[in-house]
C-alpha cells in the first residue's frame, strides 16, 4: 500500500504540474501557495515531527535561501539560484544544528527562534549598511512557471518525508522522540541522526525561499525571515499531524482553504478565528487529523475477547 | 583464560558521594552473574558505567578483549552489550514490533535488514518472549509485566553477547516473577547468553545466578556462589546491620 500511495502523489503532482497553466490567475496563486506550504511543512516534520525537536526557526532557512537567490539574481540562472539557496540553507543547518541540538524541549524551541531572529536582524543590518531598503527583482519567471517549481518542491518534500518515515533512519529518529536515552542505549547514534535530520529538513525550505521572493518580485528581510512563517508551518503540522507525510498534506490544504475563505468573508476576524482553530486542535486532536485517523484505525483493530 | 567482561578498579563519585569505589569483577562467557546490595549500594551506577551512560572516574572496563571505557552508549551497544532499565520505559508511542525493530536495525547484528527476514526475526523474538499477541499495540498501553518483557525484548533485539538486566522483576506479582524467571532461564539455556543481573528478589537470584557479587556502600564486600554469599557474615552484617 505504501508504494502505491507514493505513486498516487507523484501522479497528482504531475497532473498539477501540467494543468497549472490552465487555472486562472487566482487558481495559480492559490495552488502555488498551497504547494509551497506543503514543501515547508513536509520538510519540517523530518526533523520536528519525527524527533520531537520542535523547530520554531525554519524561517531562517527560508530567508537564507531567499537571500542567496536574491544576491545571485541575474548573475546565475533562476534554477541555479534556487539550488544554491537550498545548499546555503543546508550548510546553515549543519553549522547551527550541532550546538542547538545539544538542548532539548523548550530550550531547543527558544534557541531556534533566537537563532532565526538573530539572522533576520543580521541581514536587515547588512542590507541597511549596503544602502538597500528592499530589493526589486526584475524579470521574475511567470506565475505558471513558479507554480511548476512549487509543485516540484512539494512533491520532493513529500517523497523525502515519506522515504525517511519508512526507513531505518526514520525509525531511529522516532526512537529519539520517544526516549532519547533509551534510543542511544539501543545503538542509535542520536547525535549524528539529529544533525542529519536537521540538515535534511532545511534544504527544501531554502529553495522555497527563492520561489517566495520570486512570486512577490520583492525582497524585504523582515518579511521573508518573519517568525510568522515558522508559526504557520507549525500550525499546519498541528492541524494535519506530524508523524506521517500525509499530515502536512492535509494540514496545508485545510489551512489554505480556511484562510482563503476567512480572508474573503471575515478579513477582520481572520487571525482570531485561525487562533481559535489552532487551540481547538491542540486540545481536541493533539495528533492532528491524520494522527486521529490512525488512532481510530488502531481502536477498531484492537484485540477483542470472544464473548464468554 | 579471558573473561567476556573484566571490570577492574572502577570508581565513580557524584559530588561528595562515592557511589562506586574500586570495584573489580570478571564475567565469564555464558555465566550468569548477580549484583546484590541494598538501595544505594551502587548497583545501578555500576550498570551505567558499563553501558556508558555514566563515565567512570577511575578503573578499566574490558569487553571481549577491548576497552570500552569512554565509548558512547550506542557504540557500546554495538559492541554487544544490551541493557534494560529499572523503570521500564521503552518507546511508549511506538508499537511493540517497532520497539524491537529499533534494536534489530541498530544493534550488533544488523545484516539482513530487508523487510521479510526482519519481520520474521521480530516475530520470532516476540514469540519467545510471549509478546506475539501484543505485536501491534502501543508500548504505553501494555501492563507493567508486559512492559518489562518488552524492555528485555528490545535489549535482546540488539543481539547482545552480554545482557544486563536491571530489576526486571521489581513490581511484578509472584506469579509474574516466576514467569519471568522461567523466561530468563529458557533464554540462558537456548542462547548461552551471558547475563549480569541486578535484583532484590533473593529467590530469583538463587535460581538464576552462577555467582553473586555483593556491593555495600559502593564497595565489593563478597563474591561467590549464591549459597556462599548468603552465608557470608559480612553480607549478613551489611543487610541486617550487625555490630561492626
Amino acid at each position: 500500500m505504501g508504494v502505491s500511495a507514493a505513486l498516487i502523489v507523484i501522479v497528482a503532482a504531475l497532473a498539477g504540474w501540467m494543468v497549472g497553466s490552465a487555472l486562472g490567475e487566482d487558481g495559480i496563486e492559490f495552488a502555488t501557495g498551497l504547494a509551497l506550504w506543503i514543501a515547508l511543512a513536509e520538510s519540517w516534520i523530518v526533523l520536528s515531527g519525527f524527533t520531537g525537536y520542535v523547530s520554531l526557526g525554519h524561517a531562517a532557512f527560508v530567508g537564507a535561501g531567499a537571500y542567496c537567490t536574491v544576491l545571485l539574481w541575474g548573475v546565475v540562472p533562476f534554477w541555479l539560484g534556487l539550488c544554491l539557496g537550498a545548499v546555503v540553507a543546508g550548510v546553515l543547518a549543519l553549522a547551527v544544528g550541532a550546538p542547538c541540538l545539544r538542548v532539548r524541549g523548550p530550550y531547543f524551541v527558544i534557541l531556534t527562534l533566537g537563532v532565526a531572529e538573530f539572522l533576520k536582524y543580521l541581514v536587515i543590518d547588512i542590507e541597511a549598511r549596503l544602502g538597500k531598503f528592499g530589493r526589486l527583482l526584475m524579470d521574475a519567471p511567470e506565475p505558471g512557471v513558479l507554480l511548476q517549481v512549487a509543485v516540484g518542491l512539494a512533491a520532493a518534500a513529500f517523497l523525502l518525508a515519506y522515504a525517511v518515515r519508512h526507513s531505518r533512519f526514520g525509525l531511529g529518529l522516532r526512537a529519539i522522540r520517544e526516549n532519547e536515552t533509551c534510543a542511544q542505549m539501543t545503538g542509535v547514534d542520536v547525535r549524528a541522526l539529529k544533525i542529519a535530520a536537521f540538515v535534511l529538513s532545511a534544504i527544501i525550505p531554502g529553495a522555497v525561499g527563492g520561489v517566495m521572493v520570486s512570486r512577490t518580485g520583492y525582497f524585504e528581510p523582515a518579511q521573508i525571515f518573519s517568525p510568522q512563517i515558522s508559526l504557520t508551518i507549525i500550525t499546519i503540522c498541528i492541524a494535519g499531524g506530524s508523524d506521517s507525510p500525509w499530515g502536512p498534506l492535509l494540514g496545508a490544504l485545510f489551512l489554505q482553504l480556511l484562510s482563503d475563505w476567512l480572508s474573503q468573508t471575515a478579513p477582520q476576524l481572520y487571525l482570531i478565528i485561525l487562533g481559535l482553530v489552532l487551540i481547538a486542535f491542540v486540545l481536541g486532536l493533539p495528533d492532528g487529523i491524520v494522527g486521529q485517523g490512525a488512532r481510530l484505525a488502531r481502536w477498531r483493530q484492537r484485540p477483542r475477547r470472544a464473548p464468554a | 583464560m579471558s573473561a567476556l567482561l573484566q571490570v577492574t578498579g572502577v570508581a565513580k563519585s557524584f559530588g561528595g558521594v562515592r557511589a562506586v569505589r574500586d570495584v573489580s569483577f570478571a564475567l565469564e562467557e555464558g555465566e550468569v552473574l548477580g549484583l546484590m546490595g541494598a538501595n544505594g549500594a551502587g548497583k545501578t551506577t555500576l550498570f551505567n558505567l558499563i553501558s556508558g551512560a555514566v563515565r567512570a572516574d577511575a578503573g578499566t572496563i574490558v569487553f571481549a578483549g577491548q576497552t570500552i571505557l569512554g565509548l558512547p552508549p550506542n557504540r557500546i551497544c554495538r559492541r554487544g552489550i544490551g541493557r534494560t532499565y529499572q523503570i521500564a520505559q521503552p518507546f511508549p508511542g511506538m508499537t511493540v514490533a517497532e520497539n524491537v525493530t529499533v534494536g534489530m536495525l541498530y544493534g550488533l547484528r544488523r545484516r539482513d535488514s530487508s523487510g521479510a527476514g526482519l519481520a520474521e526475526r521480530v516475530g520470532s523474538l516476540l514469540e519467545r518472549l510471549g509478546l506475539a499477541e501484543e505485536r501491534d499495540r502501543l508500548a504505553r498501553s501494555l501492563t507493567l509485566a508486559k512492559r518489562k518483557r518488552l524492555e528485555v525484548a528490545r535489549a535482546l533485539a540488539t543481539g547482545p553477547r552480554l545482557l544486563m538486566l536491571d530489576e526486571v522483576m521489581a513490581g511484578l506479582t509472584p506469579t509474574e516473577a516466576a514467569d519471568a524467571i522461567a523466561m530468563l532461564r529458557r533464554l540462558h539455556r537456548s542462547e548461552a547468553l551471558t547475563m549480569l543481573i541486578v535484583e532484590h528478589n533473593l529467590s530469583a537470584m538463587m535460581q538464576l545466578c552462577d555467582r553473586v557479587v555483593v556491593l555495600h556502600h559502593g564497595e565489593r564486600i563478597s563474591v561467590g556462589t549464591p549459597q556462599q554469599v548468603i552465608a557470608d557474615p559480612r553480607v549478613i552484617d551489611a543487610y541486617l546491620g550487625g555490630a561492626a
